[in-house]
C-alpha cells in the first residue's frame, strides 16, 4: 500500500510533501536485516507534534508499520505506542519486493480532533475521527528481496539460454525478467546443450555466448534511465553484488571511461584469456 | 503422483516460441512434444505426493461446481507450497504441461474441433504471470489453489466452511469480484467478507455484478479514508451488507424502481420448460427479469439452472444463482 500525495482527506494529514500541518514533521526510518528464514524489520518513528504525541500517549493512536508483498498476496500490519519497534517476517511469504509505509493512525474513535500547528485553511475546526483513520504516514520504496532461484533446488544463475523455436533465427537477449534470457537458434541451442555441461568448454562458451550479451547489458545501463529501468530486476542485484565483490563502484559503469567492452572483461575477470587458455588445452591435448 | 517444475530455459523456449507452436496445445494429445521442442526433457522433479485427480469434468458438473471442488482439491493436496514457491510461473508452468496437461486440454475443450484455443488463450491458461495479483487468478490451476488457500480455515472442522460459504454458484465472478482486491490479503478482512456472504446466506445476492461488486467498491472506497486492516470483521462486515441492503431497498421502492416487471400470470396456462425453451423469469426480490434459454448450452454451462428449470410450469417458484423467480413466460 502506498498513499498518494494527491490522494485527498476531509482532514489534516501530516506527511512530507503535504501543507496541511505548518511546521511539524513525521519521519520513519527502517533497517532490514535477514537471514534463510526470516527477514528481521526494525522500524524507528518520529515525530515534533505534540497533539499526535499525545494521542499515542493516551492509546488512543499508534505507530504502525503495513507491510505487503502482492505477489504472494501478504498483508500485514505491526503497531505499537513505541517509537521504535521490530518484527520478523517468514522469507517463504514474500517474493522479489515488499511494500512498506509507516503511518500514525487512530485505533480509537476520537471526537473534537484539532491540533494548533494546522495550515490556517483549518483554524478553528475539529474532527470527529473513526479509527483507522491516518493521521501521519511516510511512504517507503519498495524493499528489494533477493529472488531464491533455489527454492525447487535448482541451479542458479543470472543468465537463463534457452531455444528458440526456428532454426536459424538470430541470438536474442531479453533484459526484461529476473534472469537475462539469451535465447539461441534451435539449431545453435543443442550444440550448445551438448557441450555446456563439459568443463572445458564452459570458458569457450561463457566468452561466445555470456560475454557479448554482458556488453549488450552494459551497453543498455549506459543509456539515459537504463538504471532506473532495470533496478527491480534480480539479476541487476547480483550484477552489483558481483562489482562489490570486486570491490568495483557499480555506479562506475556510467563513467565513459570505463566502455562495456571493458566492463564486461572485468566483471567475468577475463573470459577471452580463459577461453583461448582452453582452447589450447583442448588442441594441444589432441595433438599429444 | 510426481510434481515436476519446468525448466525457466523450456519455458522461455515455449514462451517464445508460442506464436509457431501453440496449435500443439490441441493437436498432440499428450505432451511428449514438448521434449521435441525444447530440445531437452523440460521436466525437473520437485516431489512426490499421493495420487490425486481433479474434478470430473464427464459428470455433468457446470463450470462453477468444477472450479469450486478444484479450489479444495488442490489446496488441500499441494498445501504444502510456500506461497513463494506458489508465486512461481516454473512450477504452475510445469503442473500444467505435466501431470494436468491433458486435463487442461479438456477442461478447455483444447482437444476438440469446437473450442479452438488462441495463443493468448494458451498463455493464460498454461502459463503463469504473477507480475501482479490479477496474474495469480488468471492461470487455470494456480487460481484454484490460491483461492483454496485464502478460504482454508484449520481452525474450523471443515476446514473448507468459509470456502462453502461463498458457494459454487457464480464462484469465478466472485474470486474476480472480491480476490483481485490487493487488501483482501490480510486474512481479517477476507474473514470479514465471509461474514458478509454468510449475512445473505440463503436470502442471496442475486445478481452478483449490481451488488458483491458495488459492495467491494465501496469497501475499496473506504479504504482510501481509513486503513481498513485496522478494522474489526464485523466492520468490514457491515460496510458491505449496509451498502447491499441499501441497494435492495432503492429496488423495493415501486415509484423509482427503473425495471420492475410486475407479476400477471393467466392461472389456466400450462405450459412447461422443456430442452430449447425460452423462459422468462422475474426476480422475487427486486422484480428484475432475466431470460433463459433452456438448451444444450446453458445445461453444459450451468447445469443447476438447467436443472432448477427443465420441467417447471409456468408461475413456479425456481431458486437460481442465490434467488427465487417466479417463471412468468415459456415460449
Amino acid at each position: 500500500m502506498k498513499i498518494d500525495a494527491r490522494r485527498l482527506y476531509t482532514y489534516p494529514i501530516l506527511s512530507d510533501g503535504r501543507d496541511d500541518y505548518k511546521t511539524c514533521k513525521f519521519s520513519a526510518a527502517i533497517n532490514c536485516d535477514f537471514n534463510a528464514t526470516d527477514l528481521f524489520v526494525n522500524v524507528n518513528f518520529s515525530t515534533d507534534c505534540a497533539d499526535l504525541k499525545r494521542l499515542i500517549g493516551a492509546g488512543k493512536a499508534k505507530y504502525l508499520l503495513h507491510v505487503e508483498c502482492p505477489l504472494t498476496l501478504y498483508r500485514e500490519i505491526f503497531s505499537s505506542a513505541d517509537e521504535n519497534f521490530s518484527c520478523n517476517i517468514p522469507l517463504n511469504r514474500v517474493k522479489r519486493n515488499l511494500d512498506c509505509l509507516a503511518l500514525i493512525v487512530l485505533v480509537e474513535d476520537t471526537e473534537n480532533f484539532s491540533c494548533a500547528d494546522w495550515n490556517s485553511d483549518f483554524e478553528q475546526i475539529n474532527f470527529n475521527l473513526q479509527h483507522g483513520s491516518v493521521l501521519a504516514y511516510k511512504n517507503f520504496k519498495s524493499l528489494m528481496l533477493p529472488d531464491d532461484p533455489n527454492i525447487f533446488k535448482n541451479v542458479a544463475s543470472i543468465f537463463s539460454v534457452y531455444r528458440l523455436v526456428a532454426d536459424n533465427a538470430p541470438c536474442e537477449v531479453d533484459l526484461a525478467h529476473d534472469k537475462i534470457k539469451i535465447g539461441l537458434a534451435s539449431k545453435d541451442f543443442d550444440l550448445y546443450r551438448r557441450y555446456c555441461s563439459r568443463p572445458e568448454m564452459q570458458p569457450i562458451l561463457n566468452a561466445m555466448i555470456i560475454f557479448p550479451a554482458l556488453v549488450y547489458i552494459f551497453d543498455e545501463l549506459k543509456v539515459d534511465g537504463g538504471f532506473e529501468r532495470y533496478d527491480g530486476m534480480a539479476w541487476f542485484k547480483s550484477l552489483t553484488a558481483a562489482f562489490k565483490r570486486k570491490k568495483l563502484d557499480f555506479n562506475d559503469i556510467l563513467n565513459e571511461e570505463n566502455t562495456s567492452i571493458k566492463l564486461a572483461q572485468e566483471v567475468m575477470d577475463s573470459p577471452l584469456t580463459k577461453a583461448l587458455e582452453n582452447v589450447a588445452l583442448i588442441f594441444d591435448a589432441e595433438d599429444s | 503422483m510426481e510434481i515436476c517444475f519446468l525448466k525457466s530455459r523450456a519455458l522461455d523456449t515455449l514462451k517464445n516460441g508460442l506464436p509457431q507452436i501453440y496449435d500443439k496445445y490441441f493437436t498432440q494429445r499428450d505432451n511428449s512434444w514438448l521434449a521435441e521442442v525444447c530440445g531437452e526433457n523440460p521436466f525437473v522433479k520437485f516431489r512426490d505426493v499421493p495420487d490425486f485427480e481433479l474434478a470430473p469434468l464427464d459428470k455433468g458438473l457446470g463450470e462453477g461446481e468444477i472450479l469450486f471442488r478444484n479450489c479444495k482439491i488442490l489446496y488441500k493436496h499441494l498445501s504444502f507450497l510456500t506461497p513463494r514457491q506458489a508465486a512461481d510461473e516454473r512450477f504452475w508452468a510445469g503442473l500444467c504441461h505435466g501431470v494436468f496437461y491433458d486435463y487442461l486440454r479438456r477442461r478447455h475443450k483444447h482437444d476438440t474441433e469446437e473450442k479452438r484455443p488462441t495463443a493468448k488463450d494458451i498463455k493464460t491458461r498454461f502459463f503463469f504471470e504473477a507480475t501482479s495479483i490479477t496474474g495469480i487468478f488468471r492461470n487455470s490451476l494456480s487460481k484454484c489453489w490460491w483461492t483454496g488457500r485464502a478460504f482454508y480455515d484449520a481452525t474450523r472442522s471443515n476446514v473448507f466452511e468459509k470456502l462453502d460459504i461463498i458457494g459454487a454458484n457464480d464462484i469465478s465472478s466472485k474470486i474476480s469480484y472480491v480476490l483481485r482486491y490487493p487488501f483482501t490479503a490480510n486474512p481479517k478482512i477476507l474473514n470479514g467478507i465471509v461474514k458478509f456472504f454468510e449475512h445473505f446466506g440463503a436470502k442471496g445476492l442475486g445478481t452478483l455484478k449490481n451488488t458483491l461488486r458495488p459492495a467491494m467498491y465501496e469497501l475499496n472506497k473506504r479504504g482510501g479514508a481509513v486503513v481498513l486492516d485496522c478494522l474489526t470483521e464485523e466492520e468490514i462486515a457491515s460496510i458491505m451488507i449496509e451498502h447491499v441492503e441499501k441497494i435492495f431497498s432503492q429496488r423495493e421502492q415501486p415509484a423509482t424502481s427503473k425495471k420492475k416487471f410486475f407479476i400477471s400470470i393467466n392461472p389456466n396456462d400450462t405450459r412447461t420448460v422443456e430442452l430449447n425453451s425460452r423462459v422468462t423469469v422475474v426476480s422475487l426480490r427486486d422484480g428484475s427479469r432475466h431470460i433463459y434459454k433452456a438448451d444444450n448450452r446453458l445445461k453444459k454451462k450451468f447445469s443447476d439452472v438447467f436443472n432448477e428449470l427443465i420441467g417447471k410450469k409456468i408461475n413456479s417458484t425456481v431458486t437460481l444463482r442465490d434467488g427465487k423467480y417466479k417463471i412468468t413466460d415459456i415460449t
